[in-house]
């Protein structure tokens, strides 16, 4: 597994565990009420993970396994730079809305998400061929 | 498909692979039924239940989390 595919999946299964925490407080929220303040925490669980576990876990892998072209994977500094701009991203998006930030901070999370999309497109896009093909 | 965690044990602990099986489908059956009882009752046990099914459904979580950790990483 390259380097970049263990961030991506380590990342996402952090983001994984994250989730789950914060929709089990929500489960036994819905259960046993213990604070309403605790759904504030609803985008968070949400965001971590829908873009933080899976898009993550299936960017990682795609990084990993799409074919290749002899023995390089082409220029990763897009995926790189995937991989920072998602993590900003979900953490700007989730988090912002959860402790009250400006809308703008969301917005700037989303921004981050598209590009982190565009950037990984980017990277991927030349390894989507036919074997054999350079 | 991820790198082995060792000869031995390839894909790490299959206690554990067991463990987040049933803690997650257990946790899942749990929340079918208590979550809509909860809603149409009013018996306190309901509420408790989905507490329930939300600590099995975190563990599975947690235990597949662990479980994985050591088979990410690199050649």
């Amino acid at each position: 597994m390259p380097r970049l595919s263990c961030w991506f999946i380590r990342s996402a299964l952090v983001h994984l565990a994250l989730g789950f925490t914060l929709g089990g407080l929500l489960l036994v929220q819905k259960g046993l009420p213990l604070h309403l303040a605790l759904w504030r925490l609803l985008p968070a669980h949400i965001e971590f993970l829908l873009f933080g576990w899976t898009v993550q876990l299936v960017m990682g892998v795609g990084f990993w396994i799409f074919p290749r072209f002899q023995r390089s994977r082409g220029n990763e500094k897009p995926a790189w730079l995937a991989f920072g701009l998602l993590n900003l991203g979900v953490w700007l998006a989730g988090v912002g809305p959860v402790v009250g930030a400006p809308a703008l901070v969301l917005f700037a999370g989303r921004l981050a998400e598209v590009g982190a999309v565009a950037a990984f497109a980017l990277h991927a896009w030349p390894r989507i061929k036919p074997p054999g093909v350079r | 498909m991820f790198p082995k965690t060792s000869k031995e044990k390839p894909h790490g602990s299959e206690g554990l692979w067991w463990a987040t099986f049933w803690l997650l489908n257990v946790g899942l059956l749990l929340r079918i039924v208590s979550e809509p009882a909860q809603v149409l009752g009013s018996e306190p046990v309901w509420g408790w239940l989905l507490a329930l099914s939300a600590l099995l459904q975190w563990l599975a979580g947690l235990v597949f989390v662990a479980n994985t950790w050591s088979r990410v990483k690199e050649r």
